[in-house]
């Protein structure tokens, strides 16, 4: 699982400093004319996994609105208590669906 | 750097170090004392949008080959050439296929532009990462 999550921190290590780097002005086209090329691109759509349930003490959020999670990336559970980390966030998991009401 | 992207970067940095203190144990639940509840909760999925095309010159696939990439983050153009920034990696774009479009807008009338993505609401595919083109 450690495995896991370094090899994720390490991608997005190297997306931040990118991003940032991007946003400083310090990235120019011939830093990047050996990477990859895409040719005959269009745009699609993947799927990820998330969680989705009723939210409550969410700023974003009223009270018992359904919502749907950003990409979900790691549970966490300690003293009797889950939690999820999102794109969004954590979020401390109340009870979960029963599998009948899916 | 305008809100939006400073918010993007934000989100991703303190994802980054959430994971870490879970790689490192030095996450307690104390530090998640404040956290939104999601009741009622079940595993969902998501779309997120992607890149596919044939690619060249990367180090995982043969020339020629059909990918799919991670989600766009986002893209930098300079004269002719334009690149988009996804999860793992850069990618130069070559001809568009047609009927295809990069939704991003391209900022600014000068020579060289770039911005983020507006659709970055969740980053990899499940597992992804290692596998992604």
């Amino acid at each position: 699982m450690r495995r896991h999550f370094t090899n994720e921190l390490a991608i997005l290590k190297r997306l931040v400093a990118n991003l940032e780097r991007l946003n400083a002005g310090d990235v120019t086209a011939p830093d990047l004319m050996a990477e990859p090329v895409l040719s005959d691109w269009s745009h699609r759509a993947s799927i990820v996994s998330c969680l989705e349930g009723s939210v409550e003490g969410d700023p974003a959020h009223i009270d018992g609105q359904e919502i749907r999670t950003g990409q979900l990336f790691a549970f966490f559970e300690d003293d009797g208590e889950e939690f999820a980390l999102t794109l969004d966030g954590w979020y401390r998991l109340g009870f979960a669906r029963e599998a009948a009401s899916q | 750097m305008d809100s939006v992207k400073a918010k993007t970067i934000a989100r991703l940095e303190r994802l980054v170090t959430d994971l870490e203190h879970i790689v490192s144990g030095t996450i307690s639940v104390r530090d998640l004392g404040a956290t939104s509840v999601i009741e009622n909760w079940t595993h969902s999925l998501r779309r997120v949008p992607c890149l596919a095309g044939s690619v060249e010159g990367h180090p995982l696939f043969r020339n020629g080959a059909a990918v799919v990439t991670s989600e766009p983050y986002a893209h930098f153009h300079s004269g002719d050439e334009h690149f988009a920034r996804t999860l793992s990696r850069w990618y130069r774009l070559g001809s568009r296929a047609q009927a295809g479009r990069f939704r991003g807008r391209t900022s600014g009338a000068g020579s060289a532009g770039s911005h983020l993505c507006e659709s970055w609401s969740s980053v990899m595919p499940k597992g992804a990462g290692a596998s992604e083109a």
